[in-house]
Order: structure tokens, then C-alpha cells, then sequence
């Protein structure tokens, strides 16, 4: 699954860590999801995306 | 979460890798004294059975003192502890697998262990590999 993780959390200028901390989550969970190596679970995409006032597809996506 | 969860490698807190350790001592300590209790093999063989696996109590709680840590971990951490618990449970398997098959090829000849592992060493390669098995895991996540 694709994910535009990084570019939102630098829009922000968010560190991992404080990403980590918003979402209740680990830094390295943050780097595993945005170096695409793990997939989060739908309520983990869901805070992610009600974090970035997102729709959940704009920072998910299974399309390359 | 554990918001003093490692980055990298979740470690348990010093409060509760204290209680941790605690349980384990306790079983070792219920383990040592059944053992040597004076005259215990005179008593009946229930009570013999019953006091022989009281350490298993204080393990019992070490188990609910570490699933009560894992629930407190976030998700990719829990994942990382259930594929270490794999390697772990499975390494714990082959290892003793392959100390009995040795046993009985008569390639091994522990004396001391004809009537079965120590419950100690048998917990002990099985934390090894939960060590082993979080780091390998940990790593696929780095």
C-alpha cells in the first residue's frame, strides 16, 4: 500500500517523533509506515488521516 | 501506547522488568525449597505432585505481567512481540526436540536429565529466543 505520509507530516513540519506522539504511536511505527514496510490497521489510517483533515484515500492509497 | 516505548526495540519499563524478574526468582526460589525441602519424599504423592509444580504459579503471573505489557504496546509492536513469541516457541521446541532425539540416539548422555529438562533451562533458551526473535523482528521494521 502507498502512503503520502512523509509529505504530509513535512507540510507540517512534524519530526517523527511528534507524529508518534499526536497519534498515540511509536517513531519507529511512523518510519515503518512511511518507508511502506507495514501496513497500519483502518482505525490507525483513520486517526492518521483525521489528524492531516484528510480524506482517508489522499494519504492511502493501494494504486502505485 | 507506552509512550516510553523505544524506538526501536520496545523494552519493558524498570518498574515492571522488575516484576518481571520477581516472578521468575519467585518460581526459582518455590522450585529450590520443594526440591530440598527435608524429608520430602516421604509425603503422599499428591502432595508430592502439587508442591512439585507450585513454581508454575508464579509463572503463570509473570505470563499476565507480560500480556498486560503487550496490550499497552502499539500495534506494530505487537506484531514485532507475536513473530518474536514465534521464534521463540519455536526455537524452545526444537531445542528441546533436539536434546531428546539425541538422548535417545545415545549421542547425548545428560544423566542428570534422563527423566526430563529442568523446567529452568527450558524457560531460560526460550527468553534467549525471545530476545533473538524481537531484535530479528524488530530489524524488518527499521
Amino acid at each position: 500500500m502507498n502512503n503520502h505520509l512523509r509529505e504530509l507530516r513535512t507540510e507540517k513540519n512534524w519530526s517523527q517523533g511528534e507524529l508518534a506522539d499526536k497519534l498515540g504511536v511509536s517513531r519507529q511505527t511512523i518510519n515503518a509506515i512511511e518507508t511502506e514496510k507495514y501496513d497500519p490497521s483502518l482505525p490507525l489510517a483513520f486517526k492518521v488521516a483525521r489528524l492531516f483533515k484528510r480524506p482517508i484515500e489522499d494519504v492511502f492509497s493501494d494504486r502505485p | 501506547m507506552n509512550s516510553k516505548t523505544h524506538p526501536c526495540f520496545p523494552y519493558p519499563s524498570k518498574g515492571l522488568s522488575l516484576q518481571l524478574n520477581g516472578w521468575v526468582i519467585a518460581a526459582l526460589l518455590l522450585s529450590a525449597g520443594t526440591r530440598w525441602w527435608p524429608g520430602h519424599e516421604s509425603w503422599s504423592l499428591i502432595a508430592r505432585n502439587l508442591i512439585a509444580i507450585l513454581p508454575v504459579i508464579p509463572l503463570i503471573f509473570y505470563a499476565r505481567t507480560f500480556a498486560r505489557w503487550v496490550r499497552g504496546l502499539d500495534e506494530l509492536q505487537q506484531r514485532i512481540q507475536l513473530r518474536a513469541w514465534f521464534f521463540a516457541a519455536m526455537a524452545t521446541i526444537y531445542a528441546t526436540m533436539i536434546v531428546g532425539m539425541l538422548q535417545s540416539a545415545n549421542v547425548l548422555r545428560l544423566t542428570q536429565w534422563e527423566h526430563g529438562l529442568p523446567w529452568e533451562g527450558v524457560f531460560g533458551v526460550m527468553i534467549i529466543a525471545h530476545i533473538i526473535g524481537s531484535i530479528i523482528a524488530s530489524r524488518e521494521y527499521r
